[in-house]
């Protein structure tokens, strides 16, 4: 095998063991319910959950590609003619196959996105500009009473016409403000990279649970910048969601059809949170994610700063490299 | 239409043990509660059954009525009808067969294919009425 190709075979590696790793340790953080408590700002708490998600990925990727490859790049004898272990050979599979999927998946419900918004775009009016706070906004035809941010990187509003309809400007001003806060805050883009991240975190229920919790925490961080935390604008948002769930047709087939795709927002969560007389207090500052952040980024420096170091990474590799041969 | 491609549409809007399911209740032809359907489904649990019939009638796919203490279910359309359906769904032919993994990018406002429960709907109204009486300076009743 030539050094190029067993360079890649050993990032490739790398990065499996490392993000089995990382994500056991980050499964193991999120059971501990500490990274986003209940009582923290929502908008604190859907950034945790992202920085949480993201974790087992860029950590991973990090780590492989600033000490684990230079070291092993390094050392490596610019002909190497060895012949391979089987482990490394399934380990570099198994990344190409999490790698894979991501891109696909990617690639996929990008392509799925801009149809469907296509599709609705196709016989849609837009609506008044003097109350969509600068965000593209289009009545559409849906059998149900839908209002959805669409699109992943400049995503446009698109509400049914039965909804633009039966609401005041008011009221359409509130939906607006509020679809401004995902706008703001690139909620589908975030949602586009948390679903496409490549690990095996993806296929646990732990990513289902994670991503769920930084839903709730992205729709309530949507509700307090669209209502700007007032009392008054916070119960008529809630007024205001079940006007419009209210405005349902009788179930029909056309509903299961959409159903598949819709996350559900648990409304009655979520209008209890509007009622409350106080928003969640400011959070307090996150020292013991900063102080591991800071130890793991000097320790990675000092890996790649110490030959002494990456001589001994590069000799774990190479018995990585061996091991089952 | 093919019958692949309607398969394929089946599929995009309802899991595997809901169509299942579906096809019980159509093969059975008459309103049905969770113990009717259960020698059909071995290895399947009473509580899986039952949450599996209340998604679908909570989709809109099936209808009940409420007997003693048991729900009894049946759906809101023949088999034909609902291929007719989804083969008129425009919206429906732009959904993969795998919809349940690949999804379109979107914040929804407020879910309002699922969130039809009127009792909670009712409670909800009567907490926000609540809430603006008190902002009011009026008592809470």
């Amino acid at each position: 095998m030539n050094r190029i190709a067993l360079i890649v075979l050993v990032t490739l590696s790398a990065f499996s063991l490392l993000d089995v790793a990382i994500s056991i340790v980050t499964a193991i953080i999120w059971r501990t319910r500490a990274v986003a408590p209940a009582n923290l700002p929502p908008a604190v708490r859907a950034r945790r959950l992202l920085q949480l998600r993201l974790v087992p990925f860029v950590a991973a990727t990090a780590v492989t590609l600033i000490v684990i490859t230079p070291a092993f790049a390094m050392f490596e004898p610019p002909n190497p003619d060895e012949e391979i272990g089987p482990v490394l050979e399934v380990l570099a599979t198994i990344a190409v196959i999490h790698i894979g999927r991501a891109i696909v998946f990617a690639i996929r419900s990008a392509r799925l996105t801009a149809r469907i918004e296509q599709e609705w775009l196709r016989s849609s009016t837009p609506i008044d500009a003097s109350c969509t706070s600068g965000l593209a906004a289009f009545a559409i035809e849906s059998p149900v009473p839908m209002v959805a941010l669409v699109g992943i990187f400049t995503p446009r509003l698109l509400a049914a016409k039965s909804v633009v309809a039966a609401c005041s400007r008011d009221e359409i001003a509130c939906i607006v403000a509020h679809e401004r806060g995902h706008f703001d805050a690139r909620d589908n883009l975030k949602r586009w990279i948390m679903a496409s991240l490549p690990g095996v975190l993806h296929w646990t229920p732990i990513h289902r649970e994670i991503v769920e919790a930084w839903h709730h925490a992205s729709e309530d961080a949507a509700d307090d910048a669209g209502t700007g935390g007032h009392a008054v604008a916070r119960a008529e948002l809630a007024a205001l969601l079940l006007k419009i769930v209210r405005l349902a047709p009788a179930p029909s087939w056309q509903t299961a059809i959409v159903s598949p795709f819709v996350e559900h927002n648990g409304l009655g969560r979520r209008v209890r949170r509007l009622l409350q007389p106080e928003l969640e207090p400011p959070a307090p500052l996150a020292l013991i994610p900063m102080i591991a952040v800071t130890a793991i980024v000097i320790a990675m420096v000092m890996a790649i700063s110490s030959p002494a170091t990456l001589e001994t990474i590069f000799i774990t590799v190479e018995r990585l490299v061996a091991f089952g041969r | 239409m093919s019958q692949k491609t309607t398969a394929r549409q089946l599929e995009s809007a309802f899991g595997p043990l809901e169509i299942r399911v579906l096809d019980a209740l159509w093969a059975r032809g008459v309103p049905s509660c969770v113990r009717d359907l259960q020698p059909r489904f071995p290895g399947v649990a009473y509580t899986t059954l039952m949450t599996t019939l209340d998604r679908l009638f909570r989709k809109g796919t099936l209808s009940r009525d409420k007997s003693g203490r048991a729900f009894y279910y049946q759906p809101r359309a023949s088999q034909q009808e609902l291929i007719s359906e989804l083969a008129g769904s425009t919206f429906a032919t732009l959904l993969p067969a795998d919809a349940a993994s690949v999804r379109p990018i979107l914040s929804m406002f407020v879910d309002t294919v699922v969130e039809r429960d009127q009792a909670l709907l009712d409670d909800l109204e009567a907490l926000v009425k609540a809430r603006r009486d008190e902002m009011k300076g009026r008592p809470v009743k």
